[in-house]
């Protein structure tokens, strides 16, 4: 029997050695801090080299970074993870505006339906090949092949005959033609004014065409080939992405040889950067205030405000909510800028525009509503609910308005709204949104690119409106939407969406504006030249000194 | 016992089955999936009809289950919906995480939780008995991912001497070994110290003492073996518990094991990872108890299993 124990025992510790072996073979990559850990206790498995290498260090919270084809996923994780790789035609400038890429220049356009253009000569992917127009039109056609499964091409689906792809009618891509080696033309179903914002969206990066049909279905897997600066070099899904700098780049090459993008607990990720083992962390808005009044930290936080409107979309088929006027009382009953003050902390800017701050047709001169219970119950008792209204938010329980939606609830209160909050898991949530079935949906809506139609059209208008339960179906509100999006002039388009705007918030009250929020980073003092666009942060030029 | 361990596998089998279509229907009962996750931030009607195509998942729930029972029986549950790569290699990766992290967690547990058990049984009534209760009962309270963020504070943050997240490197392992260890550290002390008095006030035992045996003759061999079948039914509990993974202790350590793998793959109703995911616990959990059965019958002939046969 003792022999029994003393071979159960060995067989333990066989077991527990062999998981060591796994360890040391499997994760040879050193740890976060581990070159650079201060005690220098570390027993760094990284070879000698490694430290030599000028490495940036980058974690947020990116649980959805999943798998790196951008053609593969609509969040920010997977876009950010995809773009530290790949290049799309064109490039955004800080302020938003499109510059040329991997394009010679600007495409042109006679009459804002076709777009010629011509890609700069000796680009390289990684794997060595030139690009040439066929891989970009390799890359559109596989966009809109339907077994690719691509799930942003709602961003692009002007092309003409895309559709039709789409559709598996065709295999071919009517809009796109090959002219050259290098030049080709994209045509367009009509005018489309944000058309050339699309081809800056990092969701239509460019892929090599033989490496990507070589990959087959481990493309965006473990195989991921661009034109970037920095190349693929270890990627583990919902965990890390190292990427290496590509030497043979077709622009300026940049000062790091590598960068490391990290999922992390937020908690956690501080942690590490208070060790000083990364470089850029994202903060959450709940720790902002800890960093931001913290002196010993104060230089190293950044702020970042969204392109982004946090709001109530308001389902106009599900009584009360299809009187207007029940509408507009819910307006008078939440008070925003104390929501900003007291509970976001000043975290955010309290808005009463669905278009957002920094977007073409914020609308400036609206003044924030006020807070009027009073008068809220007043429009409730013309509506003819004296006594007050019960109403139903449903809300995933990963949204960040959660909270929110708790604040409001004391809110509304005063303004005899019972306001329920029914808490489902994400995909029970986005089913019950999908079909139209919420009452009152958060929407927590950044732009993919900065553009009213962006917010308008993709939400508010008839064809989409019910994939975000408001339901909302005003033929007017449609007509101005539709002629915005095919007239050039910048002028008109701001005026045509400034009325449409406010005919949707301030005359049928289908979407109650709330705040536009703000991101938070802390940047250690060391580390320069990070941009943060929107919802993403571009570390190709970052310098370490 | 070799019929016998060969019977228990074969209802194995039976067990895979129920929980493969248990989960089945429940996903297809539970609102929400795949495509609509996927396409959260928008989609029309006809893009999501034509993903949810391209996935398979239009076809007739009977036809998509015999699929899945196909591939399955070799060991193919498919490609992940979100992170297109075959389920088994997701898992095989998460596993191997968890796996050699569990190994240390057991041999922590273990070897801690008895020593001290025994040095408590010992030294009853002793300051050093009631010391070890007072941190045991402690351990057993303090919750595991709260000591995992004290722990990373303390040893990382402040004193700099390990690493705080990740697991790239030998010393990366102590933190979340003694922050999931050590509630079952002090389990297994308790449990240890109770089983062991129990014993050492047999009448064996004292017969033992009289005949002269030696002190740790009689801990080991009669107080030990005799206290061990508890605690060989708990540490099959812990083996268990442990290979499934911990989703709080790994978010906090960042560390791409089972438990996120299963937690993730459910909120994103991520259905062939899920099934997978299922299909593996019920594996772990039919194999433990089987190999706890069959060390019941070492130790101790009286349960010697299969003995009929």
């Amino acid at each position: 029997m003792k022999k029994m124990i003393a071979l159960l025992l060995a067989c333990i510790l066989t077991f527990s050695l062999a998981g060591c072996a796994t360890q040391s073979t499997g994760n040879e990559a050193p740890a976060p801090g581990a070159s650079t850990d201060p005690a220098g206790n570390e027993p760094s498995e990284s070879s000698p080299a490694d430290d030599e290498l000028k490495v940036l260090k980058y974690a947020n919270v990116y649980p959805d970074m999943q798998v790196l084809d951008v053609m593969k996923s609509t969040t920010t994780d997977t876009i950010q993870a995809g773009s530290m790789v790949c290049e799309a035609l064109l490039d955004f400038e800080e302020d938003f505006s499109v510059t040329p890429l991997l394009l010679k220049e600007m495409p042109t356009s006679e009459d804002g339906v076709t777009f010629h253009c011509e890609l700069k000569e000796g680009v390289l992917f990684h794997d060595g090949t030139e690009l040439k127009a066929t891989d970009v039109e390799f890359t559109f056609k596989r966009m809109f092949l339907p077994e690719t499964a691509c799930v942003n091409t709602f961003l692009c689906d002007m092309i003409l005959g895309a559709k039709e792809m789409l559709d598996g009618q065709t295999t071919e891509l009517a809009g796109f033609t090959v002219t050259g080696d290098y030049t080709f033309d994209i045509t367009l179903e009509g005018p489309y004014a944000p058309f050339l914002s699309v081809l800056a969206c990092e969701q239509l990066s460019i892929y090599p065409e033989k490496a990507c049909t070589e990959a087959g279905d481990r493309w965006g897997v473990d195989v991921f080939v661009g034109t970037g600066p920095f190349k693929l070099k270890e990627f583990t899904p919902k965990d890390r992405l190292v990427v290496e700098r590509f030497e043979d780049y077709h622009g300026e090459q940049p000062y790091l040889d590598q960068i490391e993008m990290y999922n992390m607990d937020a908690n956690t990720m501080l942690l590490e950067y208070e060790s000083g083992n990364l470089d850029i962390v994202g903060v959450q808005q709940d720790q902002a205030d800890a960093y931001r009044n913290d002196e010993a930290f104060a230089d190293q936080f950044v702020i970042n405000p969204l392109i982004g409107t946090i709001s109530m979309n308001l389902n106009v088929e599900m009584a009360p909510l299809d009187n207007v006027k029940v509408r507009e009382a819910i307006g008078y009953a939440v008070d925003r800028q104390s929501m900003v003050d007291n509970y976001l902390k000043g975290n955010a800017i309290a808005t009463s525009c669905f278009i957002p701050r920094g977007c073409m047709a914020f609308d400036e001169d609206r003044p924030i509503d006020k807070y009027d219970p009073e008068k809220a119950k007043e429009l409730l008792a013309e509506a003819g609910y004296p006594d007050g209204i019960h109403i139903v938010t449903t809300i995933s329980e990963k949204s960040s308005a959660v909270g929110v939606a708790t604040v409001l609830q004391q809110q509304m209160k005063e303004a005899g709204i019972e306001f329920e909050i029914q808490k489902v898991d994400d995909a029970a949530y986005i089913d019950l949104r999908s079909n139209g079935e919420v009452q009152v949906a958060f929407s927590t809506w950044y732009a993919d690119i900065v553009d009213p139609d962006n917010f308008l059209y993709t939400i508010l208008h008839s064809e989409s409106s019910p994939f975000f339960s408001s339901n909302y179906n005003n033929p007017e509100f449609d007509a101005l939407l539709e002629e915005a999006r095919v007239v050039t002039d910048a002028d008109k388009r701001e005026e045509l969406y400034l009325e449409a705007e406010a005919l949707a918030v301030t005359v049928d009250f289908v979407n109650v504006p709330l705040y536009n929020p703000i991101k938070f980073y802390l940047v250690q003092e060391n580390v320069e030249g990070a941009k943060f666009l929107n919802s993403m942060v571009d570390l190709f030029y970052v310098t370490k000194s | 016992m070799i019929k016998y361990t060969i019977k228990r596998l074969l209802q194995t089998l039976i067990v895979l089955f129920g929980v493969s279509l248990i989960t089945f229907v429940m996903l297809n009962i539970a609102p929400g999936d795949p495509v609509g996750v996927m396409l959260a931030k928008r989609a029309d009607q006809e893009t999501i009809d034509r993903v949810r195509h391209e996935m398979g998942l239009d076809k007739p729930y009977v036809e998509q289950y015999i699929e899945f029972i196909k591939g399955a029986v070799v060991g193919d549950f498919g490609d992940s919906y979100f992170q297109h790569k075959p389920v088994s290699e997701i898992l095989a990766g998460a596993f191997r995480i968890t796996a050699s992290l569990g190994l240390w967690v057991i041999l922590f547990s273990i070897v801690f939780g008895i020593l001290f058990g025994i040095s408590a049984a010992v030294l009853r009534g002793s300051w050093g008995d009631k010391l070890i209760i007072f941190f045991s009962t402690l351990g057993m309270a303090m919750p595991s991912f709260w000591i995992a963020i004290i722990l990373q504070i303390v040893f990382g943050l402040k004193l700099k001497i390990l690493p705080i997240s990740g697991l790239y490197s030998m010393s990366s392992y102590i933190l979340p070994t003694v922050a999931l260890g050590l509630i079952y550290a002090a389990s297994i002390a308790r449990l240890c110290r109770t089983n062991m008095l129990d014993a050492l006030n047999q009448d064996y035992v004292r017969t033992a003492r009289a005949k002269g045996v030696s002190e740790f003759k009689i801990v080991m061999q009669h107080g030990l073996k005799n206290a061990a079948i508890p605690i060989i039914t708990y540490i099959g509990i812990l083996i268990k518990s442990i290979l499934g993974g911990s989703v709080l202790v790994e978010t906090v350590f960042s560390i791409p094991g089972l438990g996120k793998t299963m937690v993730d793959s459910i909120t994103q109703r991520d259905i062939r990872l899920i099934q997978g995911c299922t299909i593996y616990i019920a594996v772990v959990f039919v194999v433990a108890n089987l190999i706890i059965d069959l060390v019941y019958g070492l130790l101790d002939p009286r349960i010697r299993v299969g003995q009929e046969a």
